[in-house]
């Protein structure tokens, strides 16, 4: 058996729940041998040995370990639940590799780290770790994942372990948090059970696009599914979620299938039917009544009805639109959208539409939408009109359609050839579009040489999303003027918009350095993150823009950047427990305080060592 | 609604078809009235009319007298097909295990009534606790209902009958068909493979940790024992307690005598045998090796029974060589497989035809009991030799594949030492060289019919009855028996079975049959005693009348186990006579 080092007590980035009453103890006993890496060394390279413990125990209940022992560090902590401090037993525990984090010997484990089952004192302990760059996750039948470092009820990420020969890290607390449930019935409009309805709970997420870890499934701003638990045959239905804000509703829509019971006011033509209904019986979103619920809540008579409605047909004309359209129905705020017909000379149907409120959307086309290549078929004509469908239906409605915009410009660049530069891509991406170029589709632009041209555009908020045609390259940059165009979101008109100036090039701004703690030594958890000086720049920041980046810290200590859009640049080294609300503004207030400023010029780089400040007694 | 669709595979009806005035329109009238297992009228259930093979579907819903009118019905034939949740889905006039319910046909100005009775379903809930003594959350419970398919009687998992406990460990079935169900529950806590993926030397013993429990009671599967509910009943309480089991797994080294040089004419596989009557059904069935030093290696074995067959074949070095394989726990298990080592059956092919001649057009098949034979047997002919190698150690029924084009074929006999086995199985076992098995197919103009038509009693409908035609020898009452028959009647009251091999049979009205259970030995015998005799020569078509020689109200319950029959159903079995 390796000899462990007897090192002094460092500073430790992940804390558990305060769930005991003097508080978790995390030890760390570091060999002096780890102490003597330095800004530069490879990993390989900094006096860490290379063991590959192939070994890789296999671990049963009661927490021990089978395999044969080899060098290694050592692992070892107690699952809790997070409500009570009470150890649970019957949870695996995985030692997983920290996928931010390059890690040579990890990966050199057959198959990964072991698993180890807790028993009733919820310990746990990994033996023979091979040095490295860890996280310990916990699953348990009922309970949402876990691990440690996630403080938060309602989420947070995982804290990042590093580990070297011979080290132990012990007494990490692992918090498990008791799902939340919320339960009721369903009853049809006669108050009999609704059986087999299912209901979508969708939870309000933070926003934290860019960690997207099982901790915190969803990244977009906003409200995500979380469950959908169906009724039984007393029309019961049971959902266990994770404490946070939940919607809750009976939708039938495009967007979820659901059985639709036969309303009881159904006739022979089917002219009534169910429609979607937030909790707390409202068929519109913004009405709905949110559900707060903290781990391990339990909320009963989240009850719902069902609301049937008659329907009703729709039709009319539209006038001035292209041969080839498409007419739609949808309801603000939800998620229902109807396709009508389209016939020979404009003429338009829409058949079985629930009573209510609509909007009537029409898009006309050049070409058919969906023969031809996207992104070539811009929509050349289009409308939005607001109508209220009663039980005897609308008909000889008369639809005009209106042009859409084009945005154009030029597309220049220092360094890259004309051919080059003509095979740039760039989208128009509505800004509501929360994940910014991320999940942008291919662009409706038409690049031509050095111009571009995107018609079909209608009016609304945008972001050009600009993809450079070589790799590596800098963030491709647009500006109207002095306007941001790809990280600040822009008003379309009725207008259109020239004049646009598209920069690509392929020398790319690079930046890095070292990161310590507050005691001067190298940090090995933690973030870097880099965001503009021009506070104007923070408000709703684009996910995959180019003037955000957010890197952990290296096994070795070292961070490297991105390449970023040029500019003048807040940098700071943040925790992982303060990243859980990155990037949003209240963060990148607080952490501009601290930040240090630097510039980054087109094709520069920048060495810059940071310090992470001392974790505050909570 | 998954769910739903998934039960209407095996739906079955009992139903009351009345034939009303004709009249005189365009196209015809059809009016369905939907109730439940009491007589009681179902509103608000969704009637669809499927014209076969699903060109079209036309749905109607039920008003609150459970009718609903069908104006201008194309004479088209179709199935009439009910839906509402917490009911039964039910296909109209599917009985006794067919597969595929009544056409209906309304002609032109004519009108029809149809009743379809669709049951309630069933209601199993209870509780999962975990080994730790807490309610477990998310366990996975399984309900299976015993089911006989064609004389053979097992534990059913048709219908995707799994739920997860809720977060109090409470869990609930519904929409169950009338029978009787084994309930278990599972939660996985430590997969194999993951120790797999993480072994790097094979040196360390792998594990699979897991819980699982079922319902009181269940302590050997072969009791065919369980919960049993009728039609619209509620059984609560059936509790769970389940167990950690911490099994090791072991790892199984095959060496090849001979292995092929070319790695794309070879082929290893190892099969794990499965109980049909079995309540944990977790293992995976086949698996494929790794190559390790020149050996095949198979690791995470759960304890049980495996097959292992190595096909030379394709490399021209012999034939099958196979190995048939007990696990009891951990550790290495050796196996040697060396060409022509596996079991075999082989024999002669003859044709009775007025050609005589053997084409490789036929092709048999072996239908394992175990359903293994897709693992290993090739089957080849040459100059009406045949030969199966590499059988796994099973009971298998001979069965023709494929036939000479442009006729129609059956399997006559199937010799085996001098004694008839057509209607019984083969049992093969482990290296066993099964030789000079005769089979003889036959043209199907050899078959006999059986025809006629039938006296239902009044107040029944020919839809709710069927005919059962079997052997009178018993010998032949085997699962799969291509003797005993079952088919639906007419409107006109007549019927007909095709395809009867020659011999001496019984054949019974049987009223109200289980709606969804395939005959089994017990429905057999208590045929029997009322059954009337008919003698069906070769290619002879025999027409009878079956009409009522006794009343007598009989349970029809599956054997074992027992499902009460819906109450306002009573089977009724009438005697029948040759007329």
């Amino acid at each position: 058996m390796g000899q462990r080092s007897k090192g002094s007590v460092q500073g430790f980035v992940g804390f558990g729940p305060k769930v005991q009453g003097s508080g978790p103890k995390v030890l760390r006993k570091v060999r002096p041998a780890l102490r003597s890496n330095h800004m530069g060394a490879g990993y390989a390279g900094a006096g860490w040995p290379m063991v590959l413990a192939l070994s890789a125990s296999v671990f049963v209940a009661p927490a021990i370990s089978a395999g044969p022992f080899r060098s290694g560090g050592r692992i070892a902590g107690t699952v809790v639940d997070g409500t009570t401090g009470r150890p649970l037993a019957g949870v695996i525990v995985k030692l997983a590799i920290d996928q931010d984090k390059w890690c040579e010997p990890c990966l050199a484990m057959a198959g990964g780290p072991p698993n180890v089952l807790t028993v009733a004192d919820g310990k746990f302990a990994f033996e023979n770790v091979a040095p490295g760059a860890y996280q310990v996750k916990a699953s348990k039948a009922g309970y949402p994942a876990g691990a440690f470092g996630v403080r938060r009820t309602a989420g947070g990420y995982p804290a990042g372990i590093g580990i070297g020969d011979n080290d132990a890290i012990e007494g990490l607390i692992v918090p498990l948090y008791r799902p939340a449930i919320i339960h009721g019935t369903v009853v049809d409009e006669l108050g009999a059970p609704a059986v087999n309805v299912c209901l979508t709970f969708e939870r309000q997420t933070p926003g934290t696009s860019w960690l997207n870890s099982d901790y915190e499934d969803y990244a977009e701003r906003g409200w995500e599914p979380e469950t959908r638990p169906c009724t039984d045959d007393r029309g019961q239905y049971v959902a266990m979620v994770r404490a946070g804000e939940y919607l809750g509703s009976i939708a039938f829509d495009s967007r979820y299938e659901n059985y639709q019971p036969v309303p009881a006011a159904r006739n022979d033509d089917a002219s009534a039917t169910y429609v979607t209904t937030f909790y707390p019986g409202v068929r519109n979103r913004d009405l709905a009544t949110p559900i707060v619920v903290g781990a391990g809540e339990d909320r009963p008579a989240v009850d719902f009805r069902l609301v049937a409605v008659p329907t009703a047909s729709v039709s009319g004309t539209l006038i001035s639109a292209t041969a080839i359209s498409s007419v739609s129905l949808t309801i603000p705020g939800t998620a229902y959208r109807q396709e009508g017909i389209v016939r020979t000379g404009g003429h338009f149907t829409f058949t079985r539409v629930p009573v209510g409120q609509y909007v009537l959307e029409v898009a006309s086309f050049g070409n058919h939408p969906f023969v031809n290549i996207p992104g070539r078929d811009p929509v050349l004509g289009w409308s939005a009109t607001a109508i209220s469908v009663g039980p005897s239906g609308v008909s000889d409605l008369s639809i005009a359609t209106q042009r859409t915009s084009t945005i154009s410009g030029v597309i220049q660049s220092p360094d890259l050839t004309p051919a080059e530069i003509s095979h740039t891509i760039i989208a128009v991406v509505s800004a509501g579009n929360v994940l910014g170029c991320v999940r942008a589709l291919a662009g409706n632009e038409d690049v031509t040489g050095d111009r571009f041209s995107a018609p079909g555009v209608k009016p609304g908020k945008y972001r050009l999303c600009v993809w450079p045609p070589t790799h590596p390259a800098s963030p491709g940059e647009a500006v109207l003027g002095t306007r941001d165009l790809v990280n600040v979101p822009f008003e379309v008109g009725a207008e259109d918009i020239s004049g646009v100036v598209v920069t690509v090039s392929r020398r790319t701004t690079a930046g890095g350095g070292v990161v310590r703690n507050h005691l001067g030594k190298l940090a090995r958890e933690g973030w870097v993150v880099a965001f503009p000086q021009d506070p104007a720049a923070w408000i709703d920041p684009p996910p995959g823009g180019s003037r955000f980046a957010a890197v952990r810290v290296a096994v070795n200590g070292t961070y490297e950047l991105p390449a970023l859009a040029s500019g003048g640049y807040m940098l700071a080294a943040v925790s992982d427990d303060e990243m859980n609300i990155w990037p949003t503004r209240p963060m990148l207030t607080v952490i501009a305080a601290r930040a240090d400023r630097v510039q980054l010029n087109p094709g520069g780089s920048i060495t810059k060592d940071v310090t992470m400040r001392a974790r505050e007694p909570r | 609604m998954t769910r739903l669709r998934y039960w209407a595979i095996i739906v079955a009806v009992t139903a009351v078809v009345h034939v009303q005035a004709v009249r005189d329109t365009g196209g015809g009238d059809l009016c369905v009235t939907v109730v439940d297992q009491d007589g009681t009228p179902v509103p608000r259930a969704r009637v669809y009319l499927d014209v076969r093979p699903y060109a079209s579907t036309v749905e109607k819903s039920t008003d609150d007298d459970g009718r609903v009118d069908f104006a201008g019905v194309p004479s088209t034939p179709f199935e009439i097909r009910v839906e509402k949740p917490a009911y039964i889905d039910t296909v109209y006039g599917r009985l006794l295990g067919l597969d595929r319910g009544r056409l209906v046909a309304v002609a032109a100005g004519q009108r029809r009534a149809v009743v379809v009775t669709m049951p309630r379903g069933a209601v199993i809930a209870g509780m999962v606790m975990n080994a730790d003594g807490e309610p477990a959350a998310a366990a996975t419970v399984t309900a299976r209902r015993w089911r006989s398919e064609e004389g053979r009687t097992v534990l059913s998992d048709l219908g995707g009958l799994t739920v997860q406990s809720d977060p109090f460990g409470r869990y609930r079935f519904f929409e169950l068909r009338s029978g009787t169900y084994v309930v278990t529950a599972s939660a996985e806590a430590l997969w194999a493979d993951e120790g797999a993926r993480r072994l790097g030397d094979g040196s360390a013993a792998l594990v699979r940790v897991d819980e699982f429990g079922s319902m009181p009671g269940v302590v050997d599967a072969n009791q065919r024992n369980g919960v049993t509910v009728g039609a619209g009943e509620r059984h609560e309480g059936v509790n769970i307690v389940m167990k950690r089991r911490v099994r090791q797994m072991a790892t199984i080294e095959a060496s090849v005598d001979q292995p092929c040089d070319d790695e794309v004419g070879q082929s290893l596989m190892l099969v794990q045998y499965r109980d049909p009557a079995g309540v944990d059904e977790s293992s995976d069935r086949r698996m494929w090796p790794t190559q390790e030093n020149g050996r095949f290696v198979f690791r995470n074995l759960l304890p049980g029974r495996y097959f292992a067959s190595y096909d030379y074949s394709g490399c021209g070095k012999g034939r099958s060589g196979d190995a048939l394989v007990e696990i009891q726990g951990a550790g290495v298990v050796p196996i040697s497989l060396t060409p022509n080592s596996s079991a075999s059956v082989s024999g002669k092919l003859v044709v009775e035809s007025p050609q005589g001649v053997v084409t490789p057009r036929i092709r048999l098949d072996l239908d394992g009991e175990h359903s293994l034979n897709d693992a290993g047997p090739s089957f080849r002919i040459q100059d009406g030799a045949f030969d199966f190698i590499g059988v796994a150690p099973d009971r298998y029924v001979i069965g023709l594949l494929e036939s000479i084009a442009g006729t129609s074929w059956h399997i006559r006999s199937v010799v085996v030492d001098g004694a008839e086995t057509i209607d019984g199985a083969l049992e093969v076992r482990a290296g066993q060289q099964i030789r000079d098995v005769i089979v003889t197919v036959a043209d199907n103009r050899r078959l006999a019919t059986l025809a006629g038509d039938v006296e239902l009693p009044v107040g029944v409908s020919a839809a709710s009855a069927v005919v059962v035609a079997f052997p009178s020898d018993r010998r032949y009452w085997t699962p799969g028996s291509r003797r005993v028959r079952v088919t639906l009647i007419d409107d006109d009251k007549s019927f007909k079975i095709a395809g009867l091999p020659e011999g001496k049979y019984l054949a019974a009205l049987v009223i109200n049959p289980p709606v969804d259970q395939g005959w089994d030995v017990a429905l057999l015998e208590r045929l029997e005693p009322g059954a009337g005799v008919v003698e069906l020569g070769p290619g002879q078509i025999t027409t009878v009348r079956l009409e009522r020689r006794r009343s007598a109200t009989q349970s029809l319950r599956a054997n074992p186990p027992t499902p009460r029959p819906p109450r306002a159903s009573s089977p009724q079995t009438d005697a029948s006579r040759p007329r």
